[in-house]
């Protein structure tokens, strides 16, 4: 490769990612003293702690077990049932990134004491014994998302199945199963380890299920103790020390694939292939208990809007949480644009220049994946509290949940952004292309359909995220997660289901624009 | 003249109209729609020319804490809602100062140089008669039934879970461990905050859930519902009392010795029974005879006002019922 001479605008293009190390660094190195300074733990109580410990890891090994096992099993239904594969693939991964809230309240709707299942059960003089608030609520909550996530890693994998092959199959009139059972074993599981490593990690942070549904104080995550010793304890050196330790383990258990990894397996295209099967009754039932299974949480909207309030709509309280939602959100976009094209961009000229650096740039960008939002925030807390809280709820709330969304975007947009780098680099410096040229003239152009989709993803996120703002949130600042929830708190449970099913609705609407902005622009 | 004094001078007139402000940081359902908050603010106003401006945490257990992380940085003058099991805690951590308040004609007693009263009231269990036709008359009877289940708060981070404790400790002192773990399995919930405990109950996740004797006063006088019962326990009830104090770092302190002066006339208690449902401290039998016959007084234990080291005693009793 030939040496290439930066000019000024790579310069300013890097200053965001170099701003973003500097400040990781200045948070991890304030922390890390604030950590071997302590003297004294003086409220430290060991037997919580480990206990603490050890249900975050009991329950997130019972959620990533089962969420594996299902999300196998329905991923081979959801093949069978031979339906429109992007419509299936995009159902999996839409309920995968529903806010935690809605999913949460949408069960506690339908399973709680007086819920929709209670009352059905109830007509038919059956006893309901289901308590949502406990560890059994906590692991379907989690499961439900998680099963989705890894139905779709199978699922594509099954569609990516060679048509040839599956003739092949039926022709000699081999089952399906069969096959799946001798040959197709090591294909379907390549690549599981990153999916249930990331899984894994999403379980152990677990914070708003089990903040919501936690009825004991044995289920306890870590991340529930974090926000508990901040919000109750006044307790910021068990806060961090617990952070820590959770950092520490999660960034062990995915060492492995932060070093291997490229790219998030699911996140890549997928092309069709069909299993000709009869229409068979069994596995149609199956089929749709799998839709109802996920259109549960989705019951709540009914009760919402019929709760409709007019007063609680314009009320001043719900529109400034609105608007907090809607500005925190965009300019966790913002940032996390501006973070992500730095480094993708400085990604890519290492990549040119056959340097190794072009890993760490991976890596210092995707370890942000793997540290709890919660974990995140006690440090940025303590951070604050350095400098006087200085900075601003709003911001810090957008900051966490940029540095939350910008490794995602970073994975998602890295296989695209460095398409047919060598060949473009060569063309670069034979036209001598300014960077700034090069990024708005060409990078963007190829990236644009990406971005539009993983932006809207972010922002649906961020919107509803009920994390780091449980800790920064005061009379003046919340967000419709959190006003939710306090809705809920103060047992106004219709305004709370109407808010939330506003919120939804508002959600979709958000969803729908990328569809619509990507079509308008392959039409024209 | 340059630009910066044109500026200055044009707004100095503004500077002088500007009221004072008073900051009160206090729990949610106090400055919420219904709790006494927006009130107490309008009647305040009238008389002190001023904008008092509430600040909120989540729950009372949140309130201390908050101050205490943060040494007050965020500049509040009072901070209302700490009951006595709190105050030796924030006394040590010097984070009030003294007032001048005279507080010997209340209906309770009170003596605190940096603390008082607001409201009071008395620890119970809340029941729903339509459902438990036999409630339990005691503490023993109550952990002999099985097949009760109950609501309660954690004690580390509510007032009312340290009530509890605290009730439970005065019963049973060195015997409350025992106590704990035999109605450990009857404990369904273990709520972070009394709101998200007693909205559960109100769901039907539990026959009993840890309130106060004046809860079922809410139901009668504003919802009109009658079934909603607190148990009556031989032993006697455990009470909280609520209070405000000033803060080290408020900004104007004559302003905030007034508002403590203001909470003990009638103007603010006036609206605490029917607005954040307890007793108020002085006497207001005469205006408010449909809360007091909606919420009578019970049977009362002795009022202890502990020492961080008792408090601390209260909650390991607790947990030791958890872990072991």
């Amino acid at each position: 490769m030939n040496k290439f001479k930066l000019d000024k605008g790579a310069y300013i293009i890097r200053l965001p990612y170099f701003f973003y190390l500097l400040f990781i660094f200045i948070l991890f190195s304030t922390t890390l003293y604030f950590l071997v300074n302590i003297d004294s733990f003086q409220n430290f109580k060991i037997s919580f702690y480990m206990k603490t410990i050890k249900f975050t890891f009991i329950q997130a090994f019972l959620a990533c077990s089962i969420s594996s096992i299902i999300g196998f099993f329905f991923s081979l239904v959801l093949y069978y049932s031979n339906r429109d594969q992007r419509i299936i693939s995009s159902f999996l991964n839409f309920c995968f990134i529903l806010p935690v809230i809605f999913i949460s309240f949408g069960s506690i709707y339908f399973y709680s004491s007086k819920g929709i299942l209670s009352t059905l059960l109830g007509w038919l003089s059956i006893e309901y014994d289901m308590k949502i608030f406990s560890l059994t609520g906590i692991i379907y909550v989690t499961s439900y998302f998680n099963i989705a996530f890894n139905a779709n890693f199978f699922y594509r994998k099954l569609i990516n199945i060679p048509n040839n092959y599956l003739r092949v199959l039926q022709s000699n009139g081999v089952p399906f199963i069969k096959s799946l059972r001798l040959q197709l074993k090591n294909y379907i599981f390549s690549g599981y380890s990153s999916v249930i490593i990331l899984t894994l990690v999403f379980c152990i942070g677990n914070f708003t299920i089990v903040y919501l549904l936690s009825g004991s104080p044995k289920l306890t995550t870590i991340e529930l103790a974090i926000y508990q010793s901040i919000i109750f304890e006044a307790d910021l050196k068990m806060a961090i020390l617990l952070g820590f330790t959770q950092l520490i383990i999660i960034l062990l258990i995915s060492f492995s694939i932060i070093t291997k990894s490229k790219s998030f397996y699911t996140f890549t295209s997928y092309k069709n292939s069909f299993l000709n099967l009869k229409k068979n009754i069994f596995l149609e039932l199956i089929f749709w208990l799998i839709i109802a299974y996920f259109s549960i949480p989705f019951l709540v909207l009914i009760k919402g809007l019929i709760s409709f309030n007019l007063e609680l709509l314009i009320s001043i309280s719900f529109l400034k949480s609105l608007l907090n939602s809607l500005l925190v959100s965009f300019l966790s976009i913002i940032i996390s644009i501006l973070f992500t094209l730095s480094s993708l961009f400085v990604y890519r000229y290492f990549l040119e220049q056959n340097l190794f650096f072009h890993k760490l740039i991976f890596l210092s960008i995707s370890i942000l994946l793997f540290i709890p939002s919660l974990s995140l925030s006690a440090m940025i807390f303590y951070l604050n509290f350095q400098i006087n809280f200085m900075i601003d709820s709003l911001w810090i709330v957008s900051i966490i949940n940029s540095l939350f969304i910008t490794p995602i975007m970073f994975i998602f947009l890295s296989g695209k952004f460095t398409e047919n780098y060598k060949i473009e680099f060569i063309n670069i410096v034979l036209f001598k292309v300014s960077s700034v040229n090069r990024l708005i003239k060409i990078d963007l152009p190829k990236i644009k359909y990406e971005l539009i989709l993983i932006t809207a993803t972010l922002f649906v996120l961020s919107l509803g995220d009920l994390t780091s703002v449980t800790i920064f949130n005061d009379s003046s600042f919340k967000t419709v997660p959190l006003y939710i929830s306090q809705l809920y708190s103060s047992y106004r449970y219709d305004d709370a289901f109407f808010i939330l099913s506003i919120f939804i609705l508002l959600i979709f609407q958000i969803m729908y624009i990328p569809t619509k902005l990507i079509k308008k622009n392959v039409k024209s | 003249m340059n630009f910066k004094t044109f500026i200055i001078l044009l707004l100095l007139p503004l500077g002088a109209l500007a009221k004072q402000e008073l900051k009160v940081f206090t729990y949610g359902s106090f400055n919420s729609e219904w709790g006494p908050g927006p009130n107490i603010k309008k009647e305040f106003e009238l008389i002190c020319d001023c904008d008092l401006i509430w600040n909120t945490a989540d729950s009372s257990g949140a309130l201390f804490s908050r101050v205490k992380l943060t040494n007050n940085k965020e500049g509040y003058d009072i901070l209302l809602g700490l009951d006595e099991s709190l105050i030796e805690e924030a006394k040590k951590n010097n984070l009030f100062v003294k007032h001048s308040i005279n507080t010997s004609n209340l209906e309770i007693e009170w003596n605190d140089e940096y603390f008082t009263p607001f409201d009071y009231g008395y620890f119970s269990f809340i029941y729903d008669s339509m459902k438990l036709k036999q409630p339990p008359n005691s503490f023993k009877e109550l952990a002999e039934r099985d097949d009760l289940s109950i609501i309660i708060m954690d004690p580390r981070y509510s007032t009312p879970g340290l009530g509890l404790a605290k009730w439970i400790s005065q019963i049973y002192e060195e015997n409350s461990t025992n106590f704990w773990k035999k109605i450990q399995d009857q404990i369904v919930i273990t709520s972070k905050s009394w709101s998200d405990g007693y909205g559960l109950f109100l769901e039907g996740e539990s026959d009993l859930v840890l309130s106060y004797t004046t809860s079922p006063a809410y139901h009668s006088l504003i919802e009109g519902k009658e079934q909603y019962k607190s148990l009556k326990f031989e032993e006697g009830h455990a009470s909280q009392i609520e209070v405000m104090g000033i803060l080290k770092n408020a900004s104007n302190l004559d302003l905030a010795e007034n508002f403590l002066n203001f909470s003990l006339t009638e103007n603010f208690q006036k609206h605490i029974p029917q607005g954040n449902w307890m007793y108020p401290v002085i006497d207001l039998r005469a205006s408010q005879k449909e809360f007091y016959n909606a919420a009578p007084l019970p049977v009362s234990i002795d009022q202890i006002f502990p020492s961080s080291e008792e408090k601390n005693r209260w909650v390991e009793n607790w947990e030791k019922s958890i872990i072991e």
